[in-house]
């Protein structure tokens, strides 16, 4: 008799592959075999049943890209997806974090370059909204702070941003993409790429359109950096980096979380 | 401010003391300012909603090989220029 880790190996081939050979003598051996239905018949109702729960997640995670590849290629797309990368959490409210390296392998689509970036970007919108709660922040505290101080600052963004880039304007896609009469704009891929902020505040997800000396900037604040160290860096790579405009931008957007200083 | 700071410093606490006197303003007037980004409601329904399918498969034969097409139908016929096309 097999051990359950070979059952349950078994069965994930017999699903996933529709190789209900894998495991047919098992649950006869086990006499499981009750009811009306075949087991045959029954491997397949389950089969059929996992895989369009799971194609459903995705294509709720994944709306514009199922838009942008119209229902049936979405389906089959999906399919193949769910195949090769079944969820591995029972939670499926952010599945399918690697669709955008299964769209970069993905043939069928590789006329569309631009999808994995979207694909990508609908997943950082779910990691958002799915995200921790900002406890909300008064600027009031950092007024409190010595201005010595400030270069030894580690600022903390909102704890559930995401940032992306894209050498294609995926927001401008993604927009396109949010309702139907949208969906009949144009959007031209020469408007080239594009550097992005997603977060959420209350209950809504926003996405900043940001240039990329900004962009690199919350990178670094995402990374921990102080201000201080920030800027040393930011100056060498961006000369034309504006500090306190970058700082307005966060303050005035109330992107900052809280604050801690360098040990 | 202190006379004796590096010059780092003393970016980095203008540029700080700048930022937090123009941020300064009430927070509902704040709230209004965010022009520049683009937010969508999207109601976080998926968890429930892949819940109460698990009997379609019962029902519905997921039809994966007949119906599959090879060329995306979608809306992507309306992104256009190619010249990207090549970076793949």
């Amino acid at each position: 008799m097999a051990g359950l880790f070979d059952i349950q190996d078994n069965f994930l081939s017999a699903i996933l592959e529709s190789r209900n050979d894998a495991i047919v003598d098992e649950i006869l051996e086990h006499d499981l075999s009750v009811g009306g239905l075949s087991v045959q018949e029954r491997l397949n109702i389950y089969r059929n049943n996992t895989f369009i729960t799971l194609k459903r997640a995705l294509a709720q995670n994944f709306p514009v890209l199922c838009r942008l590849v119209g229902q049936q290629f979405f389906d089959h797309m999906a399919g193949e997806y769910v195949q090769k990368h079944p969820p591995i959490t029972p939670l499926l409210m952010t599945y399918g974090v690697k669709m955008p390296e299964f769209l970069d392998d993905f043939d069928a689509a590789g006329s569309l370059p631009y999808l994995a970036d979207v694909a990508r970007l609908e997943h950082l919108w779910n990691m958002s909204f799915n995200g921790p709660d900002s406890e909300g922040f008064d600027l009031e505290e950092l007024n409190k702070v010595d201005p010595e101080k400030f270069e030894d600052i580690i600022l903390k963004l909102l704890p559930n941003m995401q940032l992306m880039s894209s050498i294609y304007p995926v927001l401008d896609i993604w927009l396109a993409n949010q309702t139907e009469e949208g969906a009949s704009t144009t959007v031209n891929l020469e408007r080239g790429p594009c550097h992005l902020a997603i977060y959420r505040k209350a209950q809504e997800v926003e996405i900043m359109p940001l240039d990329p000396a900004s962009h690199a900037f919350f990178g670094l604040l995402g990374a921990g950096k102080t201000l201080g160290s920030a800027l040393v860096q930011m100056t060498g790579k961006y000369p034309a980096f504006n500090l306190q405009e970058a700082l307005q931008n966060i303050m005035r957007n109330n992107l900052i979380a809280g604050f801690e200083f360098a040990k | 401010m202190t006379k004796n700071l590096k010059p780092k410093s003393l970016l980095v606490a203008s540029a700080m003391a700048a930022a937090l006197t123009l941020s300064a303003v009430p927070a509902v007037q704040a709230k209004g300012k965010a022009e520049k980004c683009y937010g969508i409601v999207k109601a976080g329904q998926n968890d429930c909603a892949t819940a109460t399918t698990s009997c379609a498969g019962t029902a519905t034969k997921d039809g994966q090989s007949d119906s599959w097409i090879y060329v995306p139908k979608g809306t992507c016929a309306k992104i256009i220029g190619s010249s990207l096309k090549s970076g793949k």
